[in-house]
């Protein structure tokens, strides 16, 4: 053989590999293990795929038997590419080289991958991964969270009932109105959706998308409760949390890649994906700061600042063990007691100032 | 070097044999007993750079113990946490494994673990434990199963989902992307649970026949109730 390559062969239908050799000789590819020699397949009987999580590596099948040889070494393709003139096969071959190159960072050369590892050490021996990341999102545009959170809706739409029930979404986008009408009109372009749920929650996806689930419609006494529901998620949109945590999640070398925009639709495309299925929870800073911006927009607004503080207050009283579904909402939107004490301290503070 | 599996089941140990100067990989903490002569020592695997690159990554420090013979041959013996068994798998020149996190016992040979940087969608798995290290060269990986262990085979192209909370370890060769088990998007947000493992073939995937995070849930509720 003139020169092989490490692989593994699957028999035909099994999952189980054995270790062998891969050339290629006279139009055949030649596969032989420590026990002999496999009967060489015919290159016009072969088809080619990308495989792998990276899609790092080479899988043939012969289209024939049925049988899967895999292989790392990249130096087989152009070795297949010297042997055969199928176009099929060069077709192929050409799509595999492209896969391999899907995620540019982790093809840094290793010493610039060396170089950037101890230049990111630095940064962030001084700011921490939170202080870098946060960095990150402040310098990404705003269309960033906008194209993060429609894909991210798309998909979500895909799955989950959106009620359509006329009154709801009149009602819901009737008190946003007026609370986006004290908003810098340069902020988000925001919509408001309701999801069909017995869970009593809301959510903020990053460009300014808010799903409010139909049991917390049902649930909420009177408009400025549910204004105050709002007011809190309009605010983790404007100060971007859903965003930050998604970044949090996806780690330093994805922030990374979204501030230099290799390809913002693939980054978003992953960052929209982890949103639908990772754990998003919002820190407890986060939901202070969501909680005093959105007293601060329901009071610009004229509602009443106490909405969502007499919401959650009725909601926190109720018997954990007896209905988790109602207390949905401290799953994402956690700290109940602390949060609830900060804005009670918010609240007095603002009548003091009115009495003055 | 002589290693093998005692007490397969679900109480599992596995038993080493040293040479005086052979040495192995193991799980910091797994030591049931050992011979006088074998030394533990806890380091982080592959210098510097590299535990910097993984605490920036979110694998949190996956911390190995070397464990040495000196003087004379000697003999350790190991077990993982949890109730379950474990497995031996082979490695071979250019045959790859990926083992989660949890479920790495120890290495024998010239085994690389890797704490291989992964693309995005997967990188947030540091609190889920689904993070994985990636085992190439020669020799073998003991790996750990909560319940029993078992192995499935996919066939080439085909496509088998496994949930998250029962993967152990899976060739290389599989390709694979998180989904969701459930179907509600809601479920998994406000939950967590329900992520799980598409894999497509060809390759074999381990998995342990109990789930750590829903066991620990049920025990949870069993002590609430007293
Ligand atoms: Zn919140």
């Amino acid at each position: 053989m003139a020169s092989s390559f490490t692989g593994r062969y699957y028999p035909p239908g099994t999952g189980k590999a054995q270790s062998v050799r891969v050339g290629l000789e006279g139009g055949m590819l030649k596969v032989s293990s420590d026990n002999g020699e496999f009967e060489p397949i015919p290159l016009s009987d072969i088809e080619l795929r990308a495989g792998g999580f990276q899609k790092d590596r080479i899988i043939i099948r012969n289209k024939v038997t049925g049988e899967t040889i895999a292989c790392h070494d990249k130096r087989l393709l152009a070795a297949l590419k010297q042997n055969t003139d199928a176009s099929h096969l060069h077709n192929e071959i050409g799509k595999i080289s492209k896969g391999i190159s899907i995620y540019p960072v982790l093809h840094f050369s290793s010493w610039i991958f060396a170089l950037v590892s101890l230049g990111t050490a630095a940064i962030l021996l001084y700011v921490g991964i939170d202080g870098l990341i946060d960095a990150i999102a402040d310098r990404l545009p705003k269309s960033f969270d906008k194209k993060v959170g429609e894909i991210a809706f798309t998909e979500i739409s895909k799955d989950e009932r959106l009620d359509q029930q006329k009154k709801d979404v009149q009602r819901i986008n009737k008190l946003g109105k007026k609370l986006l009408a004290n908003l810098d009109p340069e902020s988000y372009e925001f919509e408001f959706h309701v999801l069909e749920t017995t869970d009593v929650n809301a959510f903020a996806l990053p460009g300014g998308k808010i799903l409010v689930c139909s049991e917390l419609m049902r649930q909420v006494k009177n408009d400025n409760e549910l204004a105050g529901v709002l007011g809190h998620e309009i605010s983790h949109v404007t100060r971007r949390h859903t965003l930050r945590q998604t970044l949090h999640k996806a780690g330093v070398t994805a922030s990374v890649e979204a501030l230099m925009g290799n390809d913002p639709n693939l980054v978003g495309q992953r960052l929209a994906h982890l949103l639908e299925i990772a754990d998003l929870s919002y820190n407890r800073k986060q939901e202070e700061e969501a909680d005093l911006t959105g007293v601060e927009l329901l009071v610009k607004s004229g509602f009443p600042a106490d909405g969502l503080l007499r919401f959650l207050e009725r909601l926190e009283k109720l018997d954990l063990s007896s209905n988790n579904r109602m207390l949905a909402i401290f799953s994402t939107h956690p700290m109940p007691k602390e949060r609830i004490d900060a804005m009670r301290e918010r609240l007095e503070a603002i009548k003091k100032a009115k009495k003055k | 070097m002589y290693f093998d599996v005692i007490y397969p089941g679900n109480s599992a140990m596995l038993v080493v044999k040293l040479a005086e100067g052979e040495s192995f990989k193991a799980e910091m903490g797994a030591m049931v007993s050992r011979s006088q002569s074998v030394q533990i020592s806890g380091q982080i695997d592959g210098g510097i750079l590299r535990s910097a690159r993984r605490s920036m990554f979110g694998a949190e420090g996956f911390f190995f113990q070397n464990i040495t013979a000196n003087g004379a041959a000697g003999e350790i013996r190991l077990a993982p946490p949890e109730l379950g068994d474990i497995k031996l798998l082979d490695m071979r020149e250019g045959v790859d494994y990926f083992v989660q996190a949890g479920a790495f016992l120890a290495a024998f040979g010239d085994v690389q673990i890797d704490t291989k940087l992964q693309p995005l969608a997967q990188g947030f798995f540091s609190g889920e434990g689904v993070f994985a290290l990636h085992c190439t060269g020669v020799g073998a990986v003991a790996v750990s199963s909560f319940g029993a262990l078992a192995e499935i085979e996919i066939p080439d192209g085909e496509i088998h989902i496994v949930d998250n909370g029962h993967l152990v370890a899976w060739s290389g060769d599989l390709n694979y992307s998180i989904v969701k088990a459930a179907r509600s998007w809601w479920h998994s947000i406000t939950t967590g649970e329900g992520l799980a493992c598409s894999f497509t073939g060809p390759g074999t995937v381990w998995i342990q026949s109990r789930n750590p995070s829903s066991f620990f849930k049920w025990m949870k509720k069993v002590v609430a109730r007293k």
